[in-house]
């Protein structure tokens, strides 16, 4: 069993390693073809010819194609990506700077919409058919519709301004001192709500339809009908046979879900002004950066190749007869 | 059939009888501008075909659109479809595709008109100032050219007219006209405006749902916007139906390499944020409203492929398809009789659904400033730019985004309507 589990883990990662190192070279010849040199921005019309023809030669981009790839190839199996144009700093560097908050984000966004999305779900199973479900459904349809950069703005103009509750943007306050660990952490979750809560209202809906569908499906299956025969309790039948039971069949989409915040939070993080992932992604993909856009595909990527791979991990850990299916 | 409901024809005719009686003499108007053009296309053939511009070419075909709509409705009411009933889904998306066919003639003024902004600027919805018109003296062409010219000049609105000029109020005192501009008081010269007998004439203009930062009215912008989402996504959305169904068909009747190929190709993107893959290569290509299209259709044929490949493989299997092929049936049969219509039902439900998806990747870019360009008025980014006077102008982000949202609505919901009339039993 063990054997076959990390046979499978090993023919997983080899072959999402494979599409992420297709899905690199696919990016880094774009961006290659493409019309204009990221060096024309660092050359003004004044400096003399020969200054401009040094520029141009430090980009490394005077090369054919193919040596190109292999340099690439050859610094990127030994880690490294090159260095920034605009941070002037090796790109992981960069990149390590704006991960942790990204990571943090979509991770705190990922929880707050599932555990919504299942407090809705139960709830809305428990007054099953009667108003509080069909006003669920209603309210968790129409949310679906809304995308991201509505809530933001909408959010920003209820809480920011007229309310003028929770600041609108920036990840702390310019006038926080050291005011100790606890005012530090509670600047940090002032400005977080906003986005989290405009990130996960897009993720909530799918949540609900897949849990409300699941829990219902759970309910009906004979095994409840036989615990509740033998007499045990609705509290107990729900905590520990329905949530397990009902958690699975979500978590592979989940998963991809989960790799897809890391990309999704772009708008989000524009809106609200956060240092992230997405933002330093879209910044670079406009500033020519051609050496950051590879990295942060790189990095978005394998983000999602192990969201993937855990949640099904998760499933398999969870019930022990999914290993067939993640086995195809 | 659903039973109860609201009539699709009623709502059309209401709305079209609506668009008669005030735009009338637009019509009218435009009736006269193109017994010109008719008139000029018999004696100066090659002037005709210059003076034959898009915004011209847009109005025309509104114009010829208006009369083949009750040829339309009849053709409906003959076949005893002008009773269907519809949801409110099917009434929004009557309501949203007749914006777009009559948009110049529903507007009555062009998305990018702007002047005087001291005046126009921010203005509350339904808010009311006071037009003026500057005497200008042409030298207009003689004949029909000129006819034609002065004509199209006074019914097709440009984004500049000199002659207009927009007031807070305008005052007499004695014999002299005062015109306030911004809390600036003006001197009105009456030989410079149009009057009658020295008295100045003026009109009242009303501004329906407000002006944004440059006084350009929101109303109009919101109409032209509709008209762009939805342009674009019926071509990015046909684009990606193309290639999503020839890839299908590609990977579910061809062997096993190929078949693995175009899968691999199709995970490759979905393991990757899409909404970077688009950022990045219509930053490289350049913004517009063609590379917006290109880049929307190549990104979303993905699920489409999926679908047509998962039906197509369970169809080579079935007991009936493979008598078909027995029978001697062509290939062409084969393909018309027994395949297109299996995969028609799942391929339309993902149309409708990826219609949307388009409109929302298309509102969301232009939010970026990644969108079809400042050239044209788009959802995305009036919002964008609305969300830099939310403390003065509230209708600048409520409107694009509610018209958003509804947008959505809609296509979700008629979607779902789709894919439950075929598959009743999962709802």
């Amino acid at each position: 069993m063990h054997q076959s589990i990390t046979k499978v883990l090993l023919k997983r990662l080899i072959s999402s390693l494979i599409v992420v190192f297709i899905l690199l070279s696919f990016i880094f010849f774009l961006v290659r073809i493409a019309p204009g040199s990221p060096a024309d921005r660092y050359i003004s019309p004044g400096i003399s010819p020969a200054l401009a023809e040094k520029i141009r030669n430090s980009f490394n981009l005077n090369n054919s194609l193919p040596e190109q790839y292999w340099s690439f190839l050859k610094n990127a199996m030994s880690g490294n990506f090159g260095y920034s144009y605009t941070y002037h700093l090796p790109v992981m560097n960069v990149i390590g700077a704006f991960l942790p908050f990204s990571v943090g984000f979509a991770l705190i966004t990922f929880a707050v919409q599932v555990c919504s999305g299942f407090a809705c779900a139960a709830v809305a199973y428990k007054s099953r058919s009667r108003f509080t479900d069909s006003a669920l459904t209603k309210i968790n349809y129409v949310l679906y519709s809304i995308p991201s950069f509505v809530t933001g703005v909408f959010l920003i103009y209820v809480f920011s301004y007229v309310l003028g509750l929770l600041p609108s943007s920036g990840i702390r306050s310019v006038e926080m001192a050291d005011n100790g660990f606890i005012a530090l952490i509670g600047d940090y979750l002032a400005h977080l709500i906003l986005p989290v809560v405009c990130l996960a209202l897009t993720g909530i809906p799918v949540y609900y339809k897949y849990f409300r569908d699941s829990i219902e499906e759970t309910y009906n299956k004979l095994f409840v009908m036989s615990l509740r025969s033998s007499g045990v309790g609705e509290k107990k039948i729900f905590l520990s046979h329905v949530i397990p039971n009902s958690i699975t069949p979500v978590l592979a989409y989940a998963g991809i879900d989960l790799g897809m915040l890391f990309g999704t939070v772009v708008i989000t993080e524009t809106i609200f002004g956060l240092p992230g992932m997405g933002r330093l992604a879209v910044q670079a993909i406009l500033c020519k950066d051609y050496p950051l856009v590879i990295g942060c595909s790189l990095v978005s990527a394998l983000l999602m190749v192990a969201s993937n791979i855990i949640a099904d991990m998760i499933s398999v850990l969870i019930d022990k007869r999914l290993i067939k299916g993640v086995l195809n | 059939m659903i039973k109860k409901g609201i009539n699709i024809g009623v709502v059309l005719l209401i709305l079209y009888l609506a668009l008669l009686v005030a735009r009338f003499k637009m019509f009218v108007d435009f009736s006269i501008l193109m017994f010109y053009y008719l008139q000029l296309m018999g004696s100066d053939f090659a002037s005709a075909v210059n003076l034959l511009n898009a915004d011209f070419a847009d109005y025309m075909f509104s114009f010829f659109m208006f009369f083949a709509a009750p040829v339309f409705l009849i053709y409906l009411n003959k076949k005893n479809r002008f009773a269907h009933k519809g949801g409110w889904a099917s009434v929004i998306a009557v309501i949203i595709l007749f914006t777009v066919l009559y948009a110049p003639f529903i507007t009555n003024n062009h998305p990018a008109f702007q002047k005087d902004i001291s005046v126009t600027r921010l203005l509350p919805p339904a808010s009311c100032k006071v037009i003026c018109y500057k005497k200008i003296s042409e030298l207009g062409e003689a004949g029909i050219k000129g006819d034609f010219l002065k004509k199209q000049k006074e019914v097709i609105k440009n984004s500049f007219d000199e002659r207009i000029v927009f007031a807070d109020s305008v005052q007499a005192l004695g014999n002299k006209y005062f015109i306030y501009q911004g809390g600036i008081r003006e001197d009105c010269d009456l030989q410079q405006f149009e009057n009658e007998n020295g008295i100045i004439i003026k009109t009242n203009k009303v501004f329906l749902l407000g002006t944004d930062e440059y006084g350009r009215d929101v109303f109009t912008r919101l109409v032209y916007g509709t008209r762009l989402s939805l342009i674009v996504g019926l071509f990015a959305t046909f684009i990606s139906l193309l290639l999503g169904i020839t890839l299908g068909f590609i990977a579910g009747f061809g062997g096993y390499g190929i078949n693995l190929t175009i899968s691999r190709f199709g995970e490759m993107f979905m393991a990757f944020p899409l909404i970077i893959f688009v950022i990045l290569t219509l930053s490289l290509f350049g913004n517009s409203i063609s590379t917006v299209i290109f880049v929307l259709g190549f990104s979303g044929w993905m699920g489409m492929m999926k679908i047509v490949k998962g039906e197509v493989t369970a169809l080579r299997n079935k007991d009936y398809f493979v008598t078909a092929g027995q029978i001697g049936l062509t290939k062409k049969k084969l393909l018309f009789n027994e395949v297109l219509p299996v995969i028609s039902i799942p391929v339309v439900v993902n149309v409708v659904f990826q219609f949307g998806n388009v409109i929302l990747a298309e509102s969301a870019l232009s939010f970026l400033g990644l969108g079809a360009g400042q050239k044209y008025a788009s959802w995305g980014s009036m919002l964008q730019s609305g969300q830099e006077y939310l403390t003065s102008g509230w209708w600048l982000i409520l409107l694009p985004g509610t018209l958003i949202v509804i947008t959505l609505l809609t296509a979700n919901q008629i979607g779902k309507n789709i894919s439950k009339y075929y598959n009743p039993r999962f709802y």
